[in-house]
């Protein structure tokens, strides 16, 4: 059975004024279809460019992608009928017409017939939640019913394989929720049905995903299920740092490797999670702090989470806030 | 084969519907956009008036009501590609299973249709403030001159919508330029092509290439000069060539410009 | 704020409003569009009455086609002002999201909308310049006509030209005022504005032509006393005080600073100061 998408050593190069940026590099990845593929890395790690060219939006630079066994730079057309974006920083559609509209609007760019159409969206209606405003102009809806409608445009096609490029982003936690429910809800009526997610968000990859891959600077770090990838950091231990700074000494927390911070900015309070092999090793850690003036104000061990599988992978190089659950 | 085109045709439907139906839902608009060059159709006519030359006046109505469909396509076709990247619609346009001339197609029928209103207005108006003597001695001789203009004009449009869908600011500002050098070539206040053209002959070739020039000048003198069919055969010739031309130009364009924008990564770049 | 901080601030708009204006393409090809387009709106016009003359056989009048000549070359800065001013809110409070962080600051945004002035007045003056120029060398020595331009008074023609920039500042606080409480009239409100300009300006024909009872719109309405002072000073006999013309651009701008304020502190009240999206 082919995959419901494939790439091969794919690469893509972004040249910008005499820079060249690496944007992928190498990345090789089979998805099988039937589940909820996650691609997990920070910004700028390549997780978009990788939606972009499995959607045919973007060529590779080297490599080779397929979606469904098609190729993605001479199979466009075939790959299309069978695929579907939604992009959560994007709200598509036209202002100045209902929401049931714009939904037709996208069913007959997919060559629905009248009967189908008006089937498929009486049904992505009551499967997203749009029922109280389907009558209403796009324009007036918030974002979150906005965030709703663009997945259940996502939906209408019924494509085999729908891209999710940070469907959450933005959104509050209930709505996060709510669109999470439903993409699982999605995949799990028919199991032919793949979706490939992109997010920076750790828990909801978790919670989602069947399988992760974990993109750092346009490779693959790391490919598994969760589970799979929780055992990466099993026989670790994590120390939890709450400490303080003066600000001319902060830049010495980037000699704390393996770590994820966030930052209180009102108290310049840090709280830092180090992934440790031995518990030794912190008090090298704290030994950095104080010897520029910082103030240790607690230390606890931690259990692994998966949080941690990413700071190992990634290297803690993004602060990252704390994630809606 | 012909299950694509049922399938394009229902985009081009489907677009057409949209922009159509976008614009009765606030139908002030119509009324409100149709002021603007009801007011400089106003200032021209006074200007003949003023100079001993009104009964040139109609020509001015007849460019304020062609001037309504070239601000429509440089701000509502050539430009829409830009105004589909920012809301992310132009993604979606491209991941669908259709030709992408099928929107370009919609969005064109649903312009002219709009405009149309507009302009009718806009005649009817300064018609009957200014008191123009119409004289149509051939119907049919303005309805041909007046598709083939919008099929010349709207091929231009996709043309340019083609050419911009890469770019963002530059396409914004660029048209911002345009429009004004295009209202004085393109007569639409006073003839710029044959015996009255105050340019010189290779002005007026370049005027010519403008599918609006030979448009207005046709529809003057088929509405306000009384011209027929066979007086207006080189105007229909002209604008037919231009339709051949820029249509099928437009139409390669397109796949030109979304292969680059695939290849070069800049269909998603937003406002550069 | 003590006044060099009023100056940082306006420098550093005026940069930012040079720089939004220019730097989407190379500085050449932008100084050539900048010539071009206002090269077009100055001969419209006047080529509009020539062909009218010619159509209906009456010879071409030198005096009214250097009124309509002066009259369309010397509204440039009023365009300038009036494009700009009619979109910069758009642009700043829902394409940049500018507007919201600009309000906050120390300086103000009187100071912030002054500086981007300063920025349209400085190129659409270059404009102005180039654009009177080349219509005048295709006018007279590519179509033959003559213009009667026989400048009397090199001062007066620049002091006319700074009462038309003072009263083009009135313009660049009006028109964003408006669109400081609504967002439907973005695209059009600049278009609006000049199509009402050419009937009621004295820049195609005196407005008393339109009726007798517009007359009166001569002293009231910034620019007519200025275009018309212009004229004069280019030897036209016709009648203009420069002097009024400086005081009811001043009091326009006075006008208009005010309606500004009201429009902001309305702005900020009813919550349009960041509003972005359909509204």
């Amino acid at each position: 059975m082919t995959f419901a998408a494939e790439t091969v050593n794919l690469g893509r190069i972004f040249k910008n004024r005499g820079s060249v940026v690496k944007a992928l590099e190498d990345v090789s990845l089979q998805i099988g279809r039937g589940q909820i593929f996650g691609l997990l890395g920070p910004n700028g790690a390549g997780k978009t460019t990788l939606v972009k060219i499995l959607t045919t939006l973007l060529m590779p630079t080297s490599g080779k992608a397929y979606v469904y066994g098609y190729d993605v730079v001479n199979e466009a057309a075939k790959i299309r009928p069978l695929i579907n974006l939604v992009s959560g920083a994007d709200t598509p559609g036209y202002g100045l017409i209902t929401v049931r509209e714009n939904l037709w609007f996208y069913s007959m760019l997919y060559g629905l017939d009248r009967a189908t159409a008006k089937q498929r969206i009486k049904t992505v209606i009551e499967q997203v939640g749009l029922k109280e405003v389907e009558n209403e102009l796009l324009r007036n809806l918030s974002t979150g019913y906005r965030q709703r409608m663009n997945l259940a445009r996502g939906l209408v096609n019924e494509p085999a394989v729908l891209f999710l490029d940070e469907p959450t982003i933005g959104l509050d936690a209930v709505s996060a929720r709510n669109i999470r429910r439903l993409i699982k809800e999605w995949v799990k009526g028919d199991s032919g049905r793949t979706v490939i997610l992109t997010s920076h968000y750790m828990a909801e990859v978790e919670e989602m995903c069947a399988k992760v891959a974990v993109l750092n600077k346009g490779r693959i770090v790391a490919i598994g299920s969760p589970a799979e990838l929780r055992s990466l950091v099993a026989e670790k231990t994590v120390a939890v740092i709450e400490a303080w700074f003066p600000s001319e000494a902060e830049p010495i927390l980037d000699k704390i490797g393996n770590a994820y911070r966030t930052r209180d900015p009102a108290t310049n309070v840090y709280r830092i999670r180090v992934v440790v092999d031995d518990w030794d090793e912190t008090a090298e850690i704290v030994n950095i702090i104080t010897s520029r003036g910082g103030k240790v104000l607690s230390l606890t061990k931690a259990l692994p989470s998966f949080e941690d599988v990413y700071v190992k992978l990634v290297g803690g190089e993004e602060i990252v806030t704390d994630v809606e659950t | 084969m012909l299950q694509t085109l049922k399938h394009n045709l229902k985009a081009v439907y489907a677009r057409t519907y949209v922009r159509v139906i976008s614009t009765f839902r606030e139908p002030e608009w119509i009324l409100t956009e149709s002021l603007i060059p009801l007011l400089v159709v106003f200032a021209a006519a006074t200007l003949y008036r003023v100079s001993g030359s009104e009964q040139l006046a109609g020509f001015a109505v007849v460019g304020g009501a062609m001037m309504a469909f070239w601000d429509n396509v440089l701000w509502l076709m050539a430009s829409q590609f830009y105004w589909e990247k920012e809301s992310g619609n132009l993604d979606l346009y491209i991941i669908a299973p259709i030709s992408k001339m099928s929107i370009l197609l919609g969005m064109s029928v649903g312009s002219i249709i709009n405009t149309s209103v507009r302009a009718v207005l806009i005649v009817l108006i300064a018609t009957y403030v200014l008191n123009i003597r119409v004289n149509v001695a051939d119907p049919l001789a303005v309805l041909l001159v007046f598709v083939m203009t919008m099929s010349a004009l709207y091929g231009l449009g996709m043309l340019m919508s083609s050419l911009y869908m890469l770019y963002g600011r530059g396409a914004y500002n660029l048209n911002d330029i345009l429009s004004e050098p295009v209202y004085l070539l393109s007569g639409l206040y006073f003839p710029t092509i044959g015996r009255f053209s105050p340019f010189p002959w290779v002005v007026q070739f370049l005027a010519s290439l403008i599918p609006l020039t030979f448009g207005i000048d046709g529809l003057r003198r088929t509405i306000i000069l009384g011209q027929t069919v066979s007086e207006i055969l080189p105007h229909i010739g002209v604008l037919s060539i231009l339709s051949l031309v820029l249509i099928p130009l437009a139409w390669r364009t397109l796949i030109f410009m979304e292969n680059l924008g695939r290849r070069e990564g800049r269909l998603s770049l937003r406002w550069i | 704020m003590d006044l060099k901080q009023i100056l940082r601030s306006l420098y550093a708009s005026a940069w930012v409003g040079w720089q939004v204006e220019s730097n989407w393409t190379e500085p050449f090809v932008f100084i050539g569009l900048q010539i071009i387009r206002p090269l077009a709106s100055t001969l419209l016009f006047p080529l509009l009455y020539i062909v009218g003359m010619n159509f209906t056989g009456t010879p071409v009048d030198s005096t009214y086609l250097t009124y309509v000549f002066v009259g369309t070359a010397f509204l440039t800065p009023y365009i300038f002002a009036a494009e700009t001013g009619g979109t910069i809110v758009s642009q700043d409070r829902e394409r940049y999201g500018v507007m919201k962080s600009i309000y906050i600051t120390t300086s103000s945004l009187p100071t912030y909308f002054f500086g981007r002035f300063l920025a349209i007045a400085a190129i659409s003056l270059v404009s102005t310049v180039f654009s009177f120029i080349l219509s005048y060398l295709f006018i007279v020595h590519i179509l033959g006509y003559s213009l009667l331009l026989t400048p009397t008074s090199i001062p007066n023609i620049l002091a006319a030209l700074i009462a038309i920039y003072v009263g083009s500042v009135a313009i660049f606080y009006l028109l964003p005022s408006i669109n400081f409480l609504t967002n439907k009239l973005q695209w059009s409100l600049t278009y609006y504005f000049l199509g009402l300009l050419y009937l009621l300006g004295d820049i195609l024909f005196p407005v008393e032509s339109l009726s007798p009872w517009a007359a009166p719109l001569k002293y009231v309405l910034p620019i007519n006393q200025a275009l018309n002072s212009v004229r004069a000073s280019f030897g036209l006999d016709i009648e203009a005080n420069l002097t009024y013309a400086f005081l009811i651009s001043s009091l326009w701008v006075t006008l208009s600073l005010a309606v500004f304020g009201g429009a902001v502190r309305r702005a900020r009240a009813k919550g349009l100061l960041d509003k972005i999206g359909w509204w």
